[in-house]
């Protein structure tokens, strides 16, 4: 992987730090005046490895949700709310075990931590791009157009929105705890690579997005009773479409299908960002990570230190590009 | 329809060598003239430029221009036991969409191959003027490179007055080289400009080990912190070049 470049699901990375860097009784990392500081700690050290493995991430923020995207907003803060009551609830009757699980569905994204983040990795010399929409599509479209080699996010989403590439599974430590037991799985990062999958399934990449619509996206959550990956599968490869599958099965949709797949393959996206990496500030960094976010010194100075010989070992190897 | 015949299987296989070191797959275009293949590594830090031409070959066919995608690592494999004194004849069916390759000794052999789906890919076509030429045997360009490997993951090279001087240094050790014309360690030097340029000796050792292989006389040029470009000339009509970006120091 080394010198290979990376657009990343931003959201979706902070996302999965809030839910994983937390103290044993599930509370989130948090500096003097109760700022939440779990994602500066996971950004900080999950790029610092990276780099120093010469990999060289892109982060992609979120825009504004298209509309469609309600139902599943609403969905996911019903959830919060229920695991919050729960949480609580364990927390009062001494139970750490059961809350750190509650509160891992916690996880709410604050406006402010957003903001963190992006001053965060503009003071590491990280780029970062902000999408008109859905950041996913947007790492696709980077992707697709040859200023990254990978998209990075669990969601396989990413393949739906057209990225080429997509890598799952990038973890600091390389394992991961199993749910609700003391035991650990390794985890291996996962490549998918879009041609080799679509050729396998002998399906085209709008008819993966109606698989997708049959299951249940971010823009119709519910998907359709009774139809899980394999059925979906056979009833394209048999019918060819969506409108011919509902008209053959008699599917009831309350949405518009017609919306969902261009959400899909002609997202918003923007053309105008820059990708360059940076040599880090690191007066700058120290100076918000320890004084503003009361993160240690030593442990910030360390990380800098290697993120530093990895980002100027990366700014070494130009590419011929440069040249012709 | 593409047919090709070459007269010794063993050069082929160490032309193959060679562009398998940077690419895994790429495309071969053929046309009346003759064979073309150029294509950059995956990181874009180094590029493969080969072109053979029709006379080069024993047999030549080609009635329109062609690009054959194939994986050369699985081509290489095909022809791993492939002898000199084995011809080898490379053809393409269009409606089958496979290579043959038919090696002609005291057995005949015909292998099959898949082709792949042609990607389009852009490779850019190298503009670089350069500042210094340096010709020399392969031999010596690998002993610099092995003796620079013992040191260091990276090689400089300098080019001023008379002589082509070499470094490759670590934190604990380095190692300094001197090459000119009157020591018989250069055929040719040319210098413009004096040049200085860093490398990676990973790719370039490897362009040096592969490259050797396919021809006894190497040439270098290059330009202060431009790319570098490698050719190795072929008895035949054939050129074989290796294109490598240079390693910059941050300022």
């Amino acid at each position: 992987m080394r010198g290979k470049s990376i657009a990343i699901d931003a959201l979706n990375a902070i996302y999965q730090f809030l839910s994983i860097i937390r103290k044993p009784d599930g509370a989130l990392l948090k500096d003097r005046s109760g700022r939440i500081t779990s994602h500066l700690s996971g950004l900080l050290y999950r790029n610092s490895n990276l780099i120093e493995k010469g990999i060289k991430p892109i982060y992609v923020f979120d825009g504004k949700p298209p509309h469609l995207k309600k139902t599943e907003i609403l969905r996911r803060k019903e959830i919060r709310t229920k695991a919050r009551i729960k949480y609580k609830d364990a927390l009062e009757k001494g139970d750490i075990k059961r809350a750190k699980t509650y509160a891992q569905a916690t996880s709410k994204l604050e406006d402010y931590m957003i903001d963190d983040s992006k001053i965060l990795l503009t003071l590491m010399g990280i780029p970062w791009v902000q999408a008109p929409s859905e950041g996913e599509a947007q790492a696709a479209h980077i992707t697709r157009s040859g200023n990254s080699d990978y998209c990075g996010s669990q969601d396989y989403d990413s393949l739906l929105f057209g990225a080429p590439r997509l890598i799952r599974n990038m973890t600091i430590t390389g394992k991961r705890k199993l749910p609700r037991r003391k035991a650990y799985v390794e985890v291996i990062p996962e490549i998918i690579e879009l041609g080799k999958l679509l050729e396998k399934l002998e399906i085209t990449r709008e008819q993966l997005v109606d698989i997708g619509i049959l299951l249940g996206t971010d823009f119709n959550p519910k998907g359709f009773k009774g139809i899980g990956p394999k059925r979906a599968l056979k009833l394209i490869r048999k019918f060819g479409s969506f409108e011919k599958i509902s008209k053959s099965m008699d599917l009831e949709s309350s949405f518009d299908i017609q919306q969902i797949r261009e959400i899909f393959l002609n997202p918003k996206v923007n053309d105008e960002y820059q990708i360059k990496w940076g040599i880090p500030d690191n007066e700058g960094t120290l100076k918000f990570l320890c004084e503003q976010r009361s993160f240690s010194e030593n442990r910030v100075k360390k990380a800098l230190s290697r993120l530093t010989e990895g980002l100027s070992e990366i700014k070494r190897n130009v590419t011929l590009e440069t040249f012709f | 329809m593409f047919k090709a015949v070459v007269q010794d299987a063993k050069i082929w296989k160490n032309l193959l060598t060679a562009i398998s070191t940077l690419i895994e797959e790429a495309d071969f275009n053929t046309s009346e003239d003759g064979l073309k293949l150029r294509s950059m590594d995956p990181s874009h830090v180094a590029m493969v430029d080969f072109e053979w031409s029709k006379e080069a070959f024993e047999e030549y066919v080609c009635d329109k221009p062609t690009n054959i995608r194939v994986n050369i690592t699985t081509m290489l494999k095909l022809l791993r036991r492939s002898k000199s004194e084995e011809s080898l004849e490379i053809s393409y069916d269009e409606e089958r969409k496979k290579v043959d390759l038919t090696l002609r000794g005291k057995i005949l052999k015909k292998f099959t191959m898949p082709t792949l789906e042609s990607v389009e890919e852009e490779v850019p076509t190298p503009k670089l003027s350069f500042n210094a030429r340096v010709k020399l045997m392969s031999e010596t360009l690998k002993e610099i490179v092995e003796d620079s490997e013992t040191v260091s993951d990276n090689i400089s090279f300098k080019a001023k007055e008379d002589k082509l001087f070499v470094k490759a240094s670590s934190e604990l050790s380095n190692v300094g080289m001197e090459l000119s014309k009157t020591d018989g360690a250069l055929l040719e030097l040319d210098i413009k400009e004096d040049s200085d340029a860093t490398f990676n000796l990973n790719y370039f050792g490897e362009m040096v080990k592969a490259g050797s292989a396919t021809s006894e006389v190497a040439t270098i040029e290059f330009s202060t912190n431009m790319p570098i470009r490698l050719e190795f000339e072929m008895s035949q009509q054939g050129k074989l070049m290796y294109y490598l970006a240079p390693r910059i120091e941050a300022e």
